[in-house]
């Protein structure tokens, strides 16, 4: 009620001021032949968004006929709304966040993964390593708080350990060497190694755990929409393919045009990690490929989810996903 | 009190400020704390010369989100005071709205902002507006409401409209108090803006803003070019609230004590 009678219609007001000096005008201007497409990432650009970036400046996107714009992402991002109520038509988020808003209603589904496994890791001193999440018991461990995979070690492994919430520095991580910390296996060990320390990082996901990060649309762009929807999964698969196994300047000189703080070193080492833990091409010898997701999998996810209580009911596999545009490897 | 020497009043800074560079170095030996922990002056400044091209480009992008949401609030604000201080019954209906408003954390309302305003600098003006905004509504209205009511029998007495008396007496009576605000918000709105972008912000233009680089430095572990960038910061507040002064001058030294003081 507050909101409807004083901050919208001030809101309003401001945005739309801001609207009519921001906007661009006209899509006419573009080839007429290319279907706009918008896709929010979840984060400022990075080598862990490289193979849509490398679709797009190796042309992937305009061979299928589509003029795709990759929307940075920030803190706050919120891709999920931003899928659902038509900001972008489609983005990217971890597997598990797609299963959770579907089951909270919100009219979405993945249509193939970026990654087999999603990268959260957990950074650590060799000094004291971590093989496993079970050795994570009696540390204290700086995680994001409500992170899924706590439930997993705490309910389903019996791991105790002290948590404190995650602030995003690594200064009390380099102070401290039985610290461990939350990571992305693509990120924060590059940086902790540059400053001097010795450190590994552990691939949270195992077998009991397997995250994956995927593309999604909303229901109705599925709908309405689903050569598109095939077209954008076919080119981006085909650019992450590229971007890890071919040259990926073409990417990496885009993302330095988006953002001028990322090192040359570090943009290698993440690619690096991303083919090391295989994240995104998978384990051949499980059958996996980039691309792929399969029913199963999402089905055991599902069931995680609920044996945890990050779900508090149960929804259909065919809810959450489809797999009509899983490009064959 | 006794009267402090004009001199003085440039040394003792000074001597602070000398002070506190020599106990921040002799922090940093006697503890032995790394430059990323605790950076020493130098290293910040060196930094800082290092980092100038991000920094000022990103204080560009800082001070554009900042300057849009400063004149928002000050146009806005201007109007909605003017709304208050006409009517009895408007002031009743909606003062307690705008108290609502100003008393809800910004950070609660910042996923609400990012879904309505979207993300990036719509985002991060409406943030700003929001901060920078209240101060002036609240200085402007009690200004328009605290016009000498000698003046205000004087305007009744020649049958001046209600919108005279308005515009003639109680929006100019009220200029002292619409640039108290002003500065109040001049000081919010640089910090609104870097609050914005850290938390609805992107790294639009290729370099993001102060806020931006907040998260860039830190994930990065570069604490000395972090401290340059909250020397940034306070650099550019300091030039915001310059200006508004100067505004302050432009438009009161003809007439108002605060100024009249000063010639004698």
């Amino acid at each position: 009620m507050t909101f409807r009678r004083t901050i919208l219609p001030l809101l309003l007001a401001a945005v739309a001021l801001l609207a009519g000096c921001g906007k661009k005008t006209g899509t006419a201007a573009g080839p007429a032949a290319l279907v706009k497409v918008r896709f929010q990432t979840d984060w400022f650009p990075q080598p862990e968004h490289g193979g849509y970036y490398q679709a797009l400046a190796k042309g992937y996107y305009a061979a299928e006929g589509l003029d795709v714009e990759i929307l940075p992402g920030g803190p706050n991002a919120q891709v999920m709304s931003a899928v659902a109520i038509g900001r972008a038509e489609l983005g990217m988020t971890n597997g598990d966040d797609v299963i959770v808003a579907v089951a909270r209603g919100v009219p979405v589904k993945m249509v193939g993964a970026e990654m087999q496994r999603d990268p959260q890791g957990i950074l650590f001193h060799t000094d004291h390593p971590l093989r496993d999440l079970k050795d994570l018991e009696g540390k204290t461990l700086m995680a994001g708080a409500g992170s899924t995979w706590l439930e997993v070690a705490r309910k389903k492994l019996g791991v105790k350990f002290n948590l404190l919430p995650l602030v995003g520095d690594l200064a009390r991580f380099m102070n401290d060497k039985t610290f461990v910390q939350q990571c992305f296996v693509t990120n924060e060990p590059f940086f902790a190694r540059e400053r001097g320390a010795s450190v590994g990082a552990l691939l949270i996901a195992s077998d009991s755990y397997e995250p994956y990060r995927v593309m999604f649309t909303s229901q109705k762009f599925l709908a309405e929409h689903p050569d598109v929807v095939a077209k954008f999964v076919r080119a981006s698969v085909k650019g992450w393919v590229d971007y890890l196994g071919g040259d990926p300047a073409p990417a990496n000189q885009l993302l330095a045009t988006k953002r001028n703080d990322l090192s040359p070193e570090f943009m290698a080492y993440s690619i690096k990690a991303m083919n090391d833990y295989k994240l995104v091409s998978g384990d051949p010898a499980k059958g996996e490929f980039a691309g792929q997701l399969t029913a199963a999998r999402l089905q055991k996810q599902i069931a995680l989810l609920q044996e945890v209580g990050v779900l508090d009911k149960p929804v259909a596999v065919g809810d959450v996903a489809t797999f009509e545009f899983i490009p064959k490897p | 009190m006794k009267k402090i020497p004009p001199l003085w009043l440039w040394v003792l800074p000074v001597v602070s400020g000398l002070l506190f560079v020599a106990l921040w170095y002799g922090v940093r030996t006697a503890s032995g704390l790394q430059s990323w922990i605790l950076p020493t002056p130098m290293e910040i400044l060196t930094a800082a010369w290092q980092e100038k091209a991000r920094l000022l480009a990103a204080a560009g992008n800082t001070a554009v989100g900042a300057l849009v949401g400063f004149l928002l609030a000050g146009t806005l604000g201007f109007a909605t005071s003017l709304l208050l201080g006409v009517s009895r019954s408007l002031r009743a209906g909606l003062y307690p709205w705008l108290l609502v408003l100003q008393m809800t954390p910004v950070i609660v309302l910042t996923p609400i902002i990012m879904l309505w305003a979207g993300p990036g600098l719509p985002g991060i003006v409406t943030v700003t507006w929001l901060i920078s905004f209240f101060p002036i509504v609240a200085n402007m209205t009690q200004g328009l409401l605290s016009t000498d009511m000698n003046h205000v029998a004087l305007f009744r007495m020649a049958n001046a409209t209600r919108v005279q008396e308005m515009l003639l007496l109680r929006v100019p009576s009220a200029m002292p108090y619409y640039l108290a605000g002003l500065r109040i918000a001049a000081t919010l709105a640089p910090i609104g803006a870097i609050f914005g972008e850290y938390m609805v912000g992107n790294s639009s233009g290729g370099t993001g803003g102060l806020g931006f680089l907040v998260y860039s430095y830190n994930t990065q572990i570069k604490i000395p070019a972090l401290f340059a960038t909250a020397l940034t910061s306070c650099l550019l507040g300091f030039i915001f609230v310059a200006a508004v002064s100067w505004l302050n001058r432009a438009v009161l030294h003809k007439w108002h004590d605060s100024f009249e003081r000063n010639d004698h």
